[in-house]
């Protein structure tokens, strides 16, 4: 009897959940879904044929933009989350955390006022005779600006998660290490790296699936013309062509990207862990 | 190449200190236990001589060098730890590959090096390429750990209750292997422990600490004979104490009047603690009264089978203790206790605050 009650308000404990899960994102990633698939109200792949011949470059650009971001974003995070560890430092980490409490937009804004053609960094570089100010190089509005802007605002969080990996790591394994004559780099790549991977690994994947969808930062930092990022050329196909078919198409590639790298990640994460 | 350490202290809060006045010598090739209760400052005594913890004063020498501000990479110190931190993503090779590999030793130098620690520390070396820590049982973890300390050549190795974390069979033979390696190898040797068995059976050299302070320094065999203070007494083998005052110029245990054959005190009335060991005393029915043994009766409460003897309870003036012997006692009941002359201690109350 109390077996069967107990099942029953097991489950009940689940329906919220269950619910917000699929109100908020089942349903409408059904929708798109199967709205990818149609075309003047007839079914179709006409939607994915459409996003290829138009985006298939923008599609790679999205992935190596994202890619290299992580990539550097990671070398930073693990660098300094390694350091923070090895030596307490709360005032820089206090520093180095206020990016998460920034919107996307706000620091999409501050990195254009930074790195534009006549912005601050340009500025300083001009009154140190490295830059002309008449030609001035533009970081922003290019490949380089999104990534710069990218990294610096992920950076925030891979912290957070690497200094909640790095601690949990007995200081005797980091003792050891400096015992036998290793100096902090070397602890940090051979030890406490190492150690975390599995953290690593899970923030990576949620870092690059957040950068394959960012829109406010491409849009801001990137160039007029030439390749754009998956979100903004869904946001035109949306505005401007009012083409949702498309947009949905793109949308699912997008999602697919992001799961893929979520499982390949996440199974060698298990994989290798003993 | 001795090691000493002079005026040494260390606190880690403005008003407490964890070390005063710490004066030591490590002899070349002696093996050195710090021993005392947990809080006693003996793992921040270690921890200031690998490197680990800046200390406020004093100076560690190791041999003409003074490394007091030398960073723990430098000091060519090697650590044993309780829990072995092996790191449990590489293999049990390259664990022990480690330090070699910073000093820039070639493959086949590494090599040769591993394969000969890990005979010494009876370490099957056949897969070892190939097998992490969390392969082998704790007690081998703790000789590839001893394995990757010793095969750096350390000038100290340091040991950090390295065996706490074991059952009591392995306990007892890592014991006598380690000091066997540390003897073989000729290495000077620091082991930290709470556990006086293994100081008193491993060490050259105790080290008995309370409090951040040096209680005493001095060979097993004299530390267990000759206490110098009320806390090494009671802190050396299993020991009770009781409380004893002198008034009206003789001692007593409560209203129990004992013969002490020591000069009275300059005052009229003081304190005293007696401390005997349990496996010293006997417990009889029938009192023999020799002047070479101080003796006193209690009650009987419990006798306890140990196997290799009875363990008994007895009540003296309302104070417990324990008194081991082989020869059971068939009646509860009034008996008498009697300790030979050499074998209690008496402190005065002043000498234990």
């Amino acid at each position: 009897m109390t077996s069967v009650r107990t099942r029953i308000a097991g489950m009940a404990l689940f329906v919220p959940a269950i619910f917000i899960l699929s109100v908020l994102f089942v349903y409408p990633f059904f929708r798109s879904f199967i709205g990818s698939f149609r075309v003047n109200n007839h079914w179709g792949l006409q939607n994915y044929l459409t996003v290829m011949d138009l985006y298939k470059g923008d599609i790679l650009y999205t992935l190596a933009i994202s890619l290299a971001s992580l990539l550097i974003l990671l070398i930073f995070a693990i660098i300094l989350g390694g350091f923070l560890r090895l030596k307490q430092n709360t005032v820089l980490e206090f520093l180095f955390k206020i990016p998460l409490f920034i919107p996307f937009v706000v620091v999409g804004h501050a990195m254009r006022v930074f790195l534009a053609p006549h912005g601050t960094l340009n500025a300083v570089l001009a009154a140190l005779g490295l830059v002309n100010l008449q030609n001035p190089p533009s970081l922003a509005f290019s490949a380089t600006g999104i990534v710069i802007a990218l990294t610096w605002k992920n950076l925030s969080f891979a912290l957070l998660m690497m200094m909640g990996a790095f601690r949990s790591i007995d200081d005797s394994y980091i003792e050891a290490s400096y015992n036998m004559g290793a100096k902090s780099l070397r602890t940090i790549v051979s030890v406490l790296m190492p150690m975390a991977k599995g953290a690593i690994a899970v923030s990576a994947v949620l870092i690059f699936t957040s950068m394959i969808g960012s829109f406010s930062i491409p849009i801001m930092l990137g160039a007029g013309n030439g390749p754009q990022m998956a979100m903004v050329d869904l946001y035109y196909q949306i505005v401007y062509q009012n083409n949702y078919g498309a947009a949905n198409a793109l949308g699912v590639i997008s999602y697919l990207l992001s799961m893929g790298a979520a499982i390949y990640y996440l199974r060698m994460v298990t994989t290798h862990e003993r | 190449m001795d090691i000493s350490i002079t005026g040494l202290s260390k606190s880690y809060t403005t008003r407490k200190k964890v070390l005063s006045d710490i004066d030591l010598t490590f002899q070349a090739g002696s093996f050195t236990a710090i021993l005392g209760p947990s809080g006693c400052g003996k793992t921040t005594l270690m921890r200031c001589i690998s490197g680990f913890l800046n200390v406020d004063q004093g100076v560690i020498r190791f041999g003409d060098q003074e490394v007091t501000h030398l960073p723990p990479q430098k000091r060519g110190t090697a650590m044993v730890f309780q829990n072995y931190a092996l790191w449990p993503h590489m293999t049990v090779y390259e664990n022990i590959a480690y330090g070699l590999k910073i000093r820039k030793y070639s493959k086949q130098e590494i090599e040769k090096k591993i394969l000969a620690i890990l005979e010494t520390v009876e370490i099957d070396t056949q897969d070892v390429k190939k097998r992490y820590p969390s392969q082998y049982s704790g007690g081998q973890q703790q000789r590839i750990a001893l394995a990757r300390a010793l095969v750096l050549e350390p000038k100290l190795l340091l040991l950090d209750e390295p065996l706490s974390n074991l059952d009591a069979k392995v306990r007892q033979r890592l014991r006598v292997e380690i000091r066997k390696i540390q003897k073989d190898l000729g290495i000077t040797a620091v082991y930290v422990t709470h556990d006086q068995d293994e100081a008193l059976s491993m060490a050259d050299q105790i080290v008995l600490m309370n409090e951040g302070k040096i209680e005493q320094i001095g060979s097993p065999e004299n530390i267990y004979k000759h206490p110098q203070s009320y806390f090494a007494a009671q802190f050396i083998g299993t020991s009770n104490s009781l409380q004893v005052e002198y008034r009206d110029g003789a001692f007593y245990i409560g209203q129990q009047l004992i013969y002490i054959p020591q000069s009275p005190p300059a005052l009229n009335k003081m304190s005293y603690d007696l401390v005997i060991r349990s496996k010293d005393a006997r417990v009889t029915q029938d009192r023999e009264l020799e002047s070479e043994l101080l003796s006193f009766q209690g009650i009987l409460r419990e006798s306890l089978f140990t196997g290799s003897g009875y363990r008994h309870w007895l009540e003296v003036e309302r104070q417990d203790i324990y008194i081991e012997s082989e020869e059971n006692i068939p009646e509860k009941g009034l008996c008498f206790v009697q300790i030979p002359r050499e074998k209690y201690f008496l402190y005065s109350r002043e000498e234990a605050i």
